[in-house]
């Protein structure tokens, strides 16, 4: 574990000692305030429409994120160090989700001036508020592990956003396709779609079916990781 | 190697799918939200509690709509509460057959079944289903007869002043109301299948053959809720006087703990008994209200419990046209405004439940207060209000969990008007200053790091 | 830094294309439109049928559906094993087609149809079909 926190550190300290980290979670706090604007126009202290349109953005900023764990890390020629050296492959991977991880922290903490704005304005309901966050934190690891993954079967950090993106959309709009079709496949595209489990972080619930998902999503993505790394060591 | 892949890719997905699985069938929620909006009232956890054997609710909907989800949410938490109560939400028009076998017409229609009974629910609501689940419990709707002819407010009145809420409660508890007028017919009784009888708010005096025959009721095991009124002609004495309660009349003050400016408005916060009636009832509003005197010692076997009393400094105002001012011929608090009478008595004869008859326990509850305005549409909603009446059907039908509860607010609303000033300051804020900082940190935070490496290696 | 501005944008636009799809998607046609497309429409109840005039084909070219319903297991229970009528469309250009008119759904207000071998069962509005199907003799009950 000491080394995939070794690996994690290492990479948000070259996040945030870039323009690219920086860039990244200045533009999603700003982003986050625009969406506030938006969202506050029903004249109501609610946050959930906020949130879920946050909880779309960080797909997209879990696709700009990615791209540098492995892929841009092949490019500069520094993957090969790293996967040479005495580390297990699931500890990288391990410690590039934390390390991304750390990231999506940090974004959070850039995105709490909303809510505090509304609670000092109105009187939002703190409970929705907490599980909108814990939502967020566990749809943008679910996310970043997809990311990971498609991060590591490529050499190109646009082939690896553009990737990532796809694979969230796709499983997005599954659960929408899902509408068209009966039975089985149905109930199965509407699972496997995040947009049918973050409702319950939007009014205020936690419930175990959409903690599993967002779990198993981040397992099977680092799984789906380690296999792929494995495959080109 | 590559097989050894393959294989712990199954496994894991197997553990995958089997977690996700496990979770589906078992989904806890934790509900943090404000006054845990999509939990299940208590009274609905003791509901399901009574549910002894398998309980099938089937929620006919389209099941591509977010209607589903919800359904399915508020049904799995039946489920959490008791295992016996499993749910299915079916599509109608994906299964024509089985919307043809339950004989449904239109969508959100919900089936339950228990013990070969079934009861149907027009809505995926928690008050609909409750009220559903306890039909079916019960094994059937029971009467509650509400006296008429005396200028009662109507129970289907929704003006402020009517009792269409008590009407709504009384439908929400499988309560079927029929109204019992006295003053027509030769020789009118009481039906026997009335659970209980309301005598809410009566203008008018009662004759006194009817004050005879609802003693009758009374006496034969009888329960009677009276809401009497200082505003009224009618005196409910004779009809409280038998079980240890008098009506006193006037207007109950209380300076001390009244709503807004008028001293009548009187907020009620001594609920002394441990009567079932003032279980979870912290505070009740009872405005113009008269007052009531209790004789505890009328005769053996009958308990008068007062189970509403005003504060010290209330009294009852004998002159309420006049000045409101504490003087001679006024009564000095606290006041009683409710009681609960409970006389058990054994009769020699009439017991049914054994051949060849024998003693009989007969068991009589008698509910009164002195205002009839706490009951009416604008002030049931007030404080305790509305579980202090459903306690006392409770209590006078002996009846365990009713459900008092309104429909559960799903709109949750919190106005937050949207000024323009308001927006610059959210936009100002989070797109100028919070990222203004992020960046000035970052840039800060080179400056400092190059500055250390040229002092390192100058 | 032009490359991750590009990326960004596509990326945003992507996100913009999902946030849109998540809504429901729109009716679709189980017979394409206008009428005139069509040299003819006939509508057949057993041994019984007719054209569809002019104003009534305007509400069968294109032929709305309400909902899809998907594969079913059973078509029986939809009617749909043995249709109650037929629509026979001879487009101009290309080869005739028909539409299964199977059985209403549960509340009347709905017919399910199909296209023969096709493998999605769809709703289509009962208002529609009604005076259609009465022109051979089929006499649909009022909705429920």
């Amino acid at each position: 574990m000491r080394q995939s926190l070794t690996i994690a550190a290492r990479d948000l300290r070259a996040t945030y000692l870039s323009a690219f980290g920086l860039g990244c979670t200045a533009a999603f706090a700003a982003l986050s305030g625009v969406l506030l604007v938006f969202d506050l126009r029903g004249n109501q202290a609610r946050l959930d429409l906020w949130f879920s349109a946050l909880f779309v953005a960080l797909a997209v900023l879990a696709a700009l994120l990615t791209l540098r764990s492995f892929a841009e890390e092949e490019r500069t020629g520094t993957l090969e160090l790293l996967l040479t050296s005495p580390v297990r492959l699931w500890q990288v991977a391990v410690g590039k989700l934390l390390g991304v991880g750390g990231v999506l922290v940090v974004v959070a903490a850039a995105t709490v001036a909303c809510p505090l704005l509304v609670a000092g304005m109105g009187d939002p309901d703190p409970g929705a508020i907490l599980t909108g966050y814990v939502g967020f934190f566990l749809v943008g690891l679910g996310f970043l592990a997809v990311g990971l993954a498609v991060s590591a079967a490529t050499s190109s950090p646009l082939v690896s956003a553009a990737g990532t993106a796809a694979a969230l959309a796709a499983l997005w709009l599954g659960g929408v396709l899902a509408g068209g079709l009966g039975g089985r496949p149905h109930v199965v595209l509407q699972y496997l779609s995040p947009a049918n489990h973050v409702t319950g972080f939007l009014r205020g619930t936690l419930g175990v079916t959409d903690v599993a998902y967002f779990g198993s999503m981040v397992v099977a993505g680092l799984a789906a990781a380690v296999a792929v790394l494995r495959s080109r060591r | 190697m590559r097989r050894r892949g393959i294989l712990a890719a199954v496994v894991l997905v197997s553990v995958l799918v089997a977690g996700n699985l496990l979770a589906y069938a078992h989904n806890a929620q934790a509900d943090l939200s404000a006054a845990h909006r999509f939990s299940l009232a208590p009274e609905t956890g003791a509901l399901a509690k009574r549910v002894r054997s398998s309980l099938r609710i089937i929620a006919f909907l389209n099941v591509s709509g977010p209607a589903a989800r919800d359904a399915r949410f508020l049904l799995a938490r039946y489920h959490e509460l008791n295992r016996r109560i499993s749910s299915t939400v079916l599509d109608p028009d994906a299964n024509p057959g089985e919307a043809r076998r339950y004989g449904i017409s239109k969508y959100s229609t919900v089936v339950l079944t228990y013990r070969g009974r079934r009861v149907d629910a027009p809505q995926v609501d928690e008050l609909d289903i409750s009220t559903a689940i306890l039909r079916l419990v019960r094994g059937g709707t029971r009467t509650v007869c509400v006296l008429t002819g005396h200028g009662e407010p109507s129970l289907d009145d929704d003006s402020p002043d009517g009792l269409a809420s008590v009407g709504q409660i009384l439908a929400h508890n499988a309560y079927q109301v029929r109204t019992l007028d006295l003053t027509v017919g030769v020789s009118p009784s009481v039906p026997r299948d009335c659970a209980a009888v309301l005598v809410l708010g009566a203008r008018d005096p009662l004759g006194p053959a009817e004050v005879a025959t609802l003693t009758a009721y009374a006496r034969d095991a009888g329960r009677l809720m009276v809401v009497a009124s200082s505003l009224s002609t009618a005196d409910p004495n004779p009809l409280v006087n038998p079980w240890g309660v008098r009506f006193v009349g006037g207007l109950v003050v209380d300076p001390q703990r009244s709503e807004g400016a008028d001293p009548g408005n009187v907020v009620i916060e001594d609920l002394p008994s441990a009567s079932p009636v003032d279980d979870g009832v912290s505070r009740l509003q009872f405005p113009a209200g008269g007052g009531l005197l209790v004789d505890r010692n009328l005769r053996d076997g009958l308990t008068v419990e007062p189970l509403a009393v005003t504060s010290g400094g209330s009294w009852v105002e004998s002159q309420p046209d006049k000045e409101i001012r504490f003087d001679a011929g006024d009564i000095p608090g606290p006041v009683v405004v409710a009681t609960a009478s409970d006389d058990s008595r054994v009769e020699a004869t009439g017991e049914q439940r054994i051949p060849g008859g024998g003693p009989r326990i007969v068991r009589t509850r008698v509910f009164v207060t002195g205002s009839d305005t706490w009951l009416t549409n604008r002030f049931l909603d007030k404080l305790g209000n509305r579980r202090f009446f459903v306690n006392a059907l409770g209590w006078l039908t002996q009846e365990e969990q009713l459900l008092a509860k309104t429909a559960q607010a799903q709109a949750d609303d919190r106005p937050l008007p949207l000024t323009a000033e308001r927006q610059a300051r959210i936009l100002v804020l989070t797109v100028g200053v919070v990222p203004g900082l992020i960046l000035a940190a970052g840039v800060g935070a080179r400056l400092v790091g190059r500055r250390v490496r040229r002092r390192r290696h100058p | 830094m032009r490359r991750g501005g590009a990326l960004a944008l596509c990326l945003l636009a992507l996100t913009g294309c999902a946030r849109r799809s998540t809504s429901p998607p729109g009716l679709r046609q189980l017979a394409a439109g206008p009428p005139s497309i069509y040299t003819s429409i006939r509508v057949s109840v057993g041994p019984q049928s007719a054209d569809v005039p002019a104003e009534l084909q305007k509400s069968l070219a294109p032929l709305l559906i309400t909902r899809r319903l998907g594969a079913p297991r059973n078509p029986a229970i939809f009617g749909l094993d043995r249709p109650q009528a037929r629509l026979s469309y001879a487009p101009k250009d290309g080869p005739s087609f028909e539409v299964l008119v199977g059985s209403l759904n549960f509340d009347r207000h709905f017919l399910y149809a199909q296209r023969p071998q096709a493998n999605v069962v769809f709703l289509v509005p009962a208002d529609t079909l009604r005076p259609v199907l009465a022109l051979a003799g089929l006499e649909l009950p009022p909705p429920g």
